[in-house]
Formats: C-alpha cells, sequence, structure tokens
C-alpha cells in the first residue's frame, strides 16, 4: 500500500473511533486535554507502524494495546515527576478532573478501583472490547480479566454512589 | 447494577467531555519523521546484527572483542541527545557519552579507550596493572556497593546519590607504571541505576557525571545475561520478554538455530541494550531456536595437535556441518569432542588408512581421537545416536602430509 493510500485508510479510521479513544482515556484518568495528547501520541505510533496495525487480526485491539502503553507510561512519568522539591513551582498544574470528577458519581467510583480494574471496566464496558480483544490489548489471559472485570464490578456494586443506580435498568 | 448499567453510566459520564477534531495532519506529519528515523535505525541495526549474536558467544574464546557493538546512534532518543553524544542508559535515566567513546572496550575489565560500560555480566579473570587512566562509566542496576558518605541531590527533579570521588595514586609496580586514577558513583534510586564514572582526574569524573540526565518520555532497554556468562535461567527468553513489556516495548522473538545450545536462551536484542527507544517502540530478541533434529541437540569441534605439542589446528561446530578439510603432519593427532544433550553417544567413522584409532584408553576423548599414521587423505563421519537411530553431524576430510 502507498503512503496515500496508508494516509487514507488511516484518517477514515481516525475520524471513526478518535472521540471514542479520548473519552476512554479520559474515563482512566486523565484530564481532557492529557487524553486528546495520549492519543495523538498512540496514533501516530500506529500509523508509524500502519502495515502492523493492518495486519494486525483485530485492529481495534492493537490499537488499544498501543494506547494502553502509551497511558501507562504517561502515567509513570507523572510518577517520575511527582518528587517532593525543595521551592512549589509558581504555576500550578491546574487539576480540572478534580472539579469534574466531583460532579460524576461514575467517575468517583472508578477512582476506586485499582489501576488493572478500572483499565478492564473502561476497555470492557465503554470501548467495548470482547475478552478475547482484551487479552490483545493488555497482554494479559482471559482468566485475568475476567478475575480483574469481576473484582471491579463486585466494587462498583458495593459502592454507595452508585446505589441510586443498583437495580435499575 | 447489571452491565448495561454500567455500559449506560460510563457512555454518559463519558459524552460530558467535549472532544475537538482529530488532529491528523500533525500526526501524519509526526509519523512521517518518525519513520524516517527508524528506517535510517533499521539499516544501522542490520549492519550491526550479526556481530551482536557472535558477540553472545565471543567473550571466552576471543578475549579482548567488543561484545556489544554501540547502540546506532540514529534512534528516538537522538533528539535528547546534545550534538556530538549518544544516550546510554537505565529505567529513564541516560548518560550523554561522547559519540566517538566505545561500547564495553575493556581488557580485563578496565577499560583499554574512553567506553560506557553496560551488560557486562562476564570479565575476563585476568589482572592489567598498567592499564591506561581514560574516560569510562559503568552502568549497572542496582547498586553494587552502598555509597559512603552519600550526597543526596537532584536530576532533572529525581532523587539522585552521590558517593564520594576517590583517587588511587600513581605507583609503579613490579617495574609496571601504574597511573592515577579516580572514580565516582551516581544511584538514582527510582531508576534503580547506578552510573560508575573513572578518569584520570576528580574534575573529569565530576564532568562524566553532570552527563547523566532523566527523560521521562524514553526508557532505556534493559540487558540481559549473556549466554556465555552461564547465568541464563531455564526461562530466561520469558523472563527478559516479560522485562522488555514492562519496560513499555512491544516484543517480537525471532529464533536462531545453535546446535547444542539451549532453547529460548538469549543471543540478542535489537536494538542494543542501554539504547533509549519510546515505550510502544518495538524491539526484537533473539532465542535459540528449538532443535529441528537430534543433530541440532549438540556441538561438536575437531581439534588436532602434533607432532608434540605444537601445530594446533580446530575445526568449529559450523565448520564440521559444512564438511571442512584439515591438514595435519604425520604422527599428529585428531579428536572430535563436544557438549549437548546426546554427547554421550558422540562417535567418529573413519574411512582411509591415514588415521588410525589412538589407542590411550585412558586419554579423554578415546574412541573418538586418532593419530595420523600414513601420509593421505582420510574422512571421520561424525555421529550421534539417538533413540537408537545413528544421526550425522558432519564429515570431514583430513589431509595427512
Amino acid at each position: 500500500m502507498d503512503r496515500d493510500g496508508r494516509n487514507a485508510e488511516f484518517t477514515e479510521y481516525v475520524a471513526a473511533r478518535w472521540a471514542r479513544l479520548v473519552r476512554s482515556a479520559v474515563l482512566l484518568g486523565c484530564t481532557p486535554a492529557e487524553a486528546e495528547d495520549i492519543v495523538q501520541a498512540a496514533l501516530t505510533r500506529c500509523l508509524v507502524n500502519w502495515s502492523k496495525v493492518r495486519r494486525a487480526d483485530d485492529r481495534d485491539a492493537y490499537v488499544h494495546r498501543i494506547l494502553f502503553n502509551t497511558f501507562t507510561s504517561a502515567r509513570r512519568r507523572h510518577w517520575t515527576r511527582e518528587r517532593p522539591v525543595a521551592e512549589v513551582p509558581d504555576q500550578q498544574q491546574v487539576d480540572d478532573t478534580t472539579a469534574y470528577d466531583d460532579s460524576d458519581a461514575i467517575v468517583r467510583s472508578l477512582q476506586r478501583l485499582t489501576p488493572d480494574q478500572r483499565v478492564a471496566v473502561v476497555l470492557r464496558y465503554y470501548a467495548h472490547l470482547s475478552e478475547q480483544q482484551m487479552t490483545v490489548a493488555l497482554d494479559a489471559p482471559a482468566g485475568t480479566i475476567k478475575s480483574r472485570l469481576s473484582r471491579a464490578l463486585k466494587v462498583l456494586a458495593d459502592d454507595p454512589n452508585l446505589s441510586e443506580f443498583r437495580g435499575a435498568s | 447494577m447489571t452491565d448495561h448499567d454500567l455500559a449506560h453510566l460510563l457512555e454518559r459520564s463519558a459524552d460530558r467531555t467535549s472532544v475537538g477534531s482529530p488532529p491528523v495532519p500533525e500526526m501524519l506529519a509526526h509519523a512521517d519523521g518518525l519513520r524516517r528515523r527508524r528506517t535510517a535505525l533499521r539499516a544501522a541495526v542490520a549492519a550491526t546484527s550479526v556481530v551482536a549474536v557472535v558477540g553472545g558467544t565471543a567473550l571466552v574464546t576471543a578475549p579482548g572483542t567488543d561484545p556489544a557493538p554501540s547502540p546506532p546512534v540514529d534512534s528516538p532518543a537522538v533528539d535528547l541527545a546534545p550534538p556530538g553524544t549518544r544516550l546510554v542508559g537505565i529505567g529513564h535515566s541516560a548518560i550523554a557519552v561522547p559519540e566517538e567513546w566505545a561500547t564495553n572496550a575493556l581488557r580485563c575489565g578496565e577499560a583499554e579507550k574512553p567506553t560506557v560500560v553496560i551488560g557486562v555480566t562476564a570479565i575476563e579473570a585476568c589482572l592489567w596493572l598498567g592499564a591506561p587512566a581514560v574516560d569510562n562509566v559503568w552502568l549497572e542496576p542496582g547498586l553494587s556497593e552502598p555509597l559512603y558518605p552519600a550526597e543526596d541531590f537532584e536530576i532533572d527533579g529525581v532523587a539522585a546519590q552521590r558517593g564520594p570521588t576517590t583517587c588511587t595514586d600513581a605507583d609503579t609496580v613490579d617495574g609496571v607504571e601504574v597511573p592515577r586514577k579516580c572514580t565516582a558513583t551516581v544511584y538514582l534510586p527510582t531508576e534503580s541505576a547506578s552510573y560508575r564514572a573513572e578518569a584520570a582526574t576528580e574534575e573529569r569524573v565530576e564532568e562524566i557525571l553532570s552527563w547523566i540526565r532523566v527523560h521521562p518520555e524514553l526508557v532505556a532497554l534493559p540487558g540481559y545475561e549473556r549466554v556465555n556468562s552461564n547465568h541464563q535461567d531455564d526461562d530466561a527468553g520469558e523472563h527478559y520478554r516479560a522485562a522488555l513489556e514492562d519496560a513499555g516495548f512491544v516484543v517480537e522473538t525471532v529464533t536462531e538455530s545453535q546446535p547444542g545450545g539451549k532453547p529460548g536462551y538469549i543471543l540478542g536484542v535489537d536494538p542494543q541494550p542501554g539504547t533509549m527507544a519510546e515505550p510502544g517502540d518495538t524491539v526484537t530478541i533473539t532465542e535459540v531456536a528449538e532443535p529441528r533434529g537430534p543433530a541440532e541437540e549438540v556441538s561438536v569441534e575437531v581439534n588436532s595437535v602434533g607432532p608434540g605439542e605444537s601445530n594446533f589446528h580446530g575445526l568449529t561446530d559450523a565448520e564440521v556441518r559444512a564438511g571442512a578439510t584439515i591438514r595435519i603432519e604425520l604422527g599428529a593427532t585428531i579428536w572430535t569432542y563436544g557438549s549437548g544433550r546426546r554427547i554421550g553417544t558422540l562417535a567418529g567413522e573413519v574411512s582411509g588408512t591415514a588415521l588410525a584409532l589412538d589407542d590411550w584408553e585412558e586419554g579423554p576423548n578415546y574412541g573418538h581421537s586418532w593419530v595420523a599414521v600414513e601420509r593421505g587423505t582420510s574422512t571421520i563421519t561424525i555421529t550421534i545416536t539417538a533413540d537408537g537411530r545413528r544421526v550425522e553431524i558432519g564429515t570431514v576430510t583430513v589431509v595427512v602430509r
């Protein structure tokens, strides 16, 4: 496939998935701006290896795998940066997730999950990946994914924040 | 709460995030740039990969060879390395060493020329008193000796510790001039990385250590135990893959047959350990392949010496399998031996009258050792026995002069 064909295919893919990928990253705990950056970085990596993405048995699973890796490494960077410093920098980063989360019971509940459980819930119930796709995206065995999901659902079911939704369907 | 409720709640919550349009032109332009760099990287790597695999087994037999060629300089990290330097690191930390510095240029554990040292797990057991005082820095995971007294400081906002600079006095030992050398270590606990710099003066040690940086967006390829150090565990490949994936890399595995080698042992990784790369990048590890048959379960050699203790000639496993010819003198001894699972069944069948079985029954190679008794040509067909079947490894032509 030539460059133009590849770029056209990529553009089409991005148009279809961009918003959901960004929102997935927000549900994982990113600020909206951070989410767009991460998805942009992940998709750029996918484009560099587009021939591999095309060949992948499951394109969405592969893209989510790259997204998940990018997200994890961004989190690690955040963690590395968060060292105690003698002087507090003048310009504080505005954490707009807090204000946003406070108005949102489900996001508060997601924060009660372990990072692994949270990723599993978002990929399964928001990105709508199948368990098979999740084994690729998270590079974990199906059994591990199942147990993360079932533990996460248990935590959410016991969460008083979500009590009003319990049983409502 | 049902699955459906949860999906619905997530959907509603996510919908509150307004998402702009995707920056497709930026992604296309950025990807083109990355791809150009990667093509250059691949070309550099293709040229060094053969050396890397040979290096995996070369340290024991050929001291002084460079066991790890320099990492390719044209990598994503190139943007972050100051001009004229390349980054070599552990975790997110890296040191920008001058491009002309070698990698692992060691003799008896001492630097032969300015070099960065990384991933060296076996050092020749020899002493080199007169080693010159040349700039070098050793990178090691963890901290081999506690730093005392340790001074706390920060590198790019990350906690670091530094030990004192110590110097040895210039001296003359057994008529050999031993130069003055100074050394100091910096340790970054969050990266579990230590950097030990050595140079002729305290000032130069200071300068070398000032080249360490933390690059949160990059991560160094972790190292692995080399095959020749015999420390690889039975699941070496599996464990190394996990370490690379933990570091954020996508791992591709290729295998290479290595007679007598243990399947799954790691022969090499591309790019080299210590290379700074972006998480999500693909790295390729080369493992020892499953043997394609019993013949690959052993590694053999043919050697000859004599007459007397001189005139040593040797054939490697590959040469034996390729059907090499060896020329020896009348009166010389020639023998085959090897290693691997079925090596106890090693045998040699001789045709021609130039060779006769060496009848020294106490000899280490009795049964597969011969003496050149007549000028002319003989062949030795080397075999093992697998499940009752005779398996040929190779045939060597022996010309007795």
